[in-house]
């Protein structure tokens, strides 16, 4: 009897081994796919972290470009800090939801100063089990160029005669270096923004380099018989299509004169050396004149003094405020600079602005003209107009939005041209500086660096920064 | 009248034997029956431990492959230059912490080694740009996924993203904005099947190049 009762425990026992076996592995094998299933999450939720961060940077940057903070905005000036703001968003108490009870905020430190603004971002995301993931980066900021294209309008761009548009960068390793045959390159760049059937009318011209429209058809290019647009080698009549670009937009932000005090001058009608003897330069070097108009005729000249840095401020803004004729000229030595802002009318024929010696020309920083009519003025009173025809070469940049500008001549222009609506006439090349895409900046910022705080010391520096 | 000395039974003796044991017919059914029983158990039991092995492979896979991907996606994300790039290798120049988006703090690169099977990274700790350079093998049991290369690479032009390159070497590394990677990762076992996982990377975006 008791053997037999001995075997039915022992059956027991077995069944039951097997069932604790059964139940661990059931067990392991639950908890490996619940660990599988966190890490996916987590893995998921963390790139979700990384765009919150981004969302937090956005915000700064608009508010940087906007000088915007407070109110909607969502920032509170950091007390203590001068040109420091710190924000949550969407706010203190409200939060991102995302599923499955999954929810997230950011945290934003900015410093807006003026040279270089940066901010820090730091997202948070609570998962639905309470657990957090944190992402945090940090963005340098630096103010756009104006000139990232060659030949720029915002309606249309009109090329008449047998031209040629190439490019080359006058200062690729610190060092200028003039055009010539030995550094053209086929980047080219010439745009507009208008969307209408051939905004770019290419004509008999030859476009070594890039184009782009603001519509969405090749039909808004027109090449005549004898021009292209492609790189070099490009046949006859033909606009290779890897060269354009469609819808394509872009900002033209109005700009003003410089606010720095300097001399106010009687208009200038004759022969003149600036800056006039016995001026001093303001803090930043430059000397600066407010005159009403400039007026020169026969071998009327404004001379540059080498080595001198020139800004002129013309302040009458209506009729031709600039006009030179017969064989006047401005003449810019290879040391010196002139940057002139004019929000009248501008008509240089003659020989023009003489940007360095008679046959080499300078850097094309070295002369800048802005057309400083708003947008507003010129949806009441019309386009500025600037009619460049000198005789010689016009080495430059014109920055005018709101105006309608002409070059017409039979020298080579150097440099960029943004404005409104552009005519290209007369015989001469156009060759674009590509160092000006970096060098001469708009009053808009963008993100110049992008880094990921991963580290454990990277996230302390700016620790101190975020905790509010 | 004197009672015996004997238990008195209500059961008779032939009775009691054939409760006392089983017939050979009996003992036969039920080994069977227990057998197949056992049989279910223990074919259960060992499919509940493949499948764990075997999902526990799968899962350290995918664990391996995230931490790479996590790492290459980091330092892809950071950097402002690509020094040389191929099919199977790209190296990379990291900013420092400064504001400068193109200081110099260190280089690493990532290499696809199809003959020992490796996707291994060269450079400093991740974690510390300022330490000694060293080669860390980040996954082994990789493999070519057909005939697409482990690194694939797009460049930005005038006119958008393009895939492929010039035959202009330095152009293409001026030209690089987004690389995306490619392998297959295995891991074998003696006990179970091998399991295969196909990464595919998003596009990551050199966002300071």
């Amino acid at each position: 009897m008791h053997s037999i009762k001995s075997n039915r425990g022992s059956v027991l026992i077995v069944a039951l081994l097997f069932a604790g076996l059964i139940a661990i592995s059931l067990t392991s094998y639950m908890k490996l796919a619940l660990t599988s299933s966190r890490l996916a999450n987590r893995s998921f939720y963390g790139n979700a972290a990384q765009n919150l961060s981004d969302t937090g940077l956005e915000q700064a940057l608009w508010s940087i470009n906007n000088n915007t903070w407070t109110g909607t905005a969502g920032f509170t000036a950091r007390s203590g800090y001068a040109n420091q703001y710190q924000g949550t968003f969407p706010s203190s108490t409200t939060y991102y939801t995302f599923s499955q009870g999954v929810k997230g905020q950011v945290k934003v430190w900015a410093d807006n100063n003026s040279t270089t603004p940066h901010a820090v971002a730091k997202a948070i995301i609570t998962l639905g089990d309470g657990t957090t993931l944190i992402k945090e980066a940090e963005a340098y900021l630096s103010k756009r160029s104006y000139f990232t294209n060659g030949l720029v309008a915002k309606n249309t761009l009109t090329f008449v005669g047998n031209v040629a548009i190439d490019s080359w960068n006058s200062k690729p390793a610190g060092t200028v270096v003039p055009y010539s045959s030995s550094v053209d390159a086929d980047n080219g760049k010439i745009a507009s923004l208008s969307v209408q059937v051939a905004s770019i009318s290419v004509g008999n011209a030859d476009v070594y380099g890039y184009a782009s429209v603001g519509g969405n058809s090749i039909a808004d290019i027109s090449v005549g018989s004898t021009g292209r647009v492609g790189p070099y080698g490009t046949a006859n009549g033909v606009i290779d299509p890897t060269r354009v670009t469609y819808d394509f937009t872009t900002n033209f932000p109005d700009v003003t004169p410089p606010t720095t005090s300097g001399y106010t001058i009687a208009a200038i009608t004759s022969a003149t050396t600036l800056p006039i003897s016995g001026n001093l330069p303001a803090a930043d070097g430059k000397y600066y004149y407010s005159v009403p108009s400039i007026t020169l005729n026969g071998h009327d000249t404004i001379s540059i003094t080498a080595g001198a840095d020139v800004v002129i401020t013309v302040t009458n803004t209506t009729g031709t405020s600039v006009q030179a004729s017969g064989n006047s000229e401005i003449d810019i030595p290879s040391t010196s600079t002139l940057a002139m802002y004019v929000a009248a009318d501008v008509s240089m024929t003659g020989n023009g602005v003489v940007n360095g010696t008679s046959t080499v020309p300078n850097q094309p920083l070295a002369f800048q003209l802005y057309g400083t009519r708003s947008a507003t003025t010129a949806a009441s009173v019309g386009q500025q107009a600037i009619a460049i025809k000198g005789n010689g070469y016009l080495s430059g940049v014109v920055y005018a939005p709101n105006a309608n500008v002409d070059v017409n001549g039979n020298g080579d222009t150097y440099g960029a041209i943004v404005c409104n609506q552009a005519s290209m006439n007369g015989n001469g090349n156009f060759h674009y500086d590509e160092s000006l895409a970096t060098s001469l900046s708009t009053s808009a910022w963008s993100v110049s660096k992008w880094r990921e705080l991963s580290t454990a010391s990277d996230r302390n520096t700016y620790a101190t920064n975020l905790n509010f | 009248m004197a009672k015996t000395a004997y238990p008195i039974s209500s059961t008779p003796r032939t009775e009691r034997s054939r409760q006392r044991a089983f017939t050979l017919v009996e003992l036969m059914v039920s080994t069977t029956l227990a057998s197949f029983l056992m049989l279910g158990v223990l074919s259960s039991f060992l499919m509940m431990g493949r499948s764990g092995a075997n999902a526990q492979n799968y899962t350290q896979l995918e664990s391996k492959a995230r931490r790479a991907l996590e790492y290459f996606s980091r330092e892809a994300r950071l950097a402002y230059a690509i020094t040389s790039y191929s099919s199977t290798s790209v190296t990379l120049s990291i900013p420092d912490t400064s504001s400068s988006r193109t200081a110099f703090a260190y280089s690493v690169t990532y290499t696809f080694d199809s003959t020992a099977g490796t996707f291994s990274r060269t450079g400093p700790p991740i974690d510390s740009p300022a330490g000694t350079s060293a080669t860390t093998v980040l996954l082994t049991g990789v493999t070519q996924n057909g005939s697409t290369n482990p690194f694939n690479y797009y460049r930005y032009v005038t006119t958008g993203y393009a895939s492929g390159f010039t035959s202009n070497t330095a152009s293409n590394t001026t030209e690089i904005k987004q690389i995306e990677i490619n392998f297959i990762l295995k891991s074998t076992s003696t006990t179970v099947t091998s399991a295969t996982n196909k990464v595919l990377s998003a596009r990551f975006i050199l966002r300071n190049k």
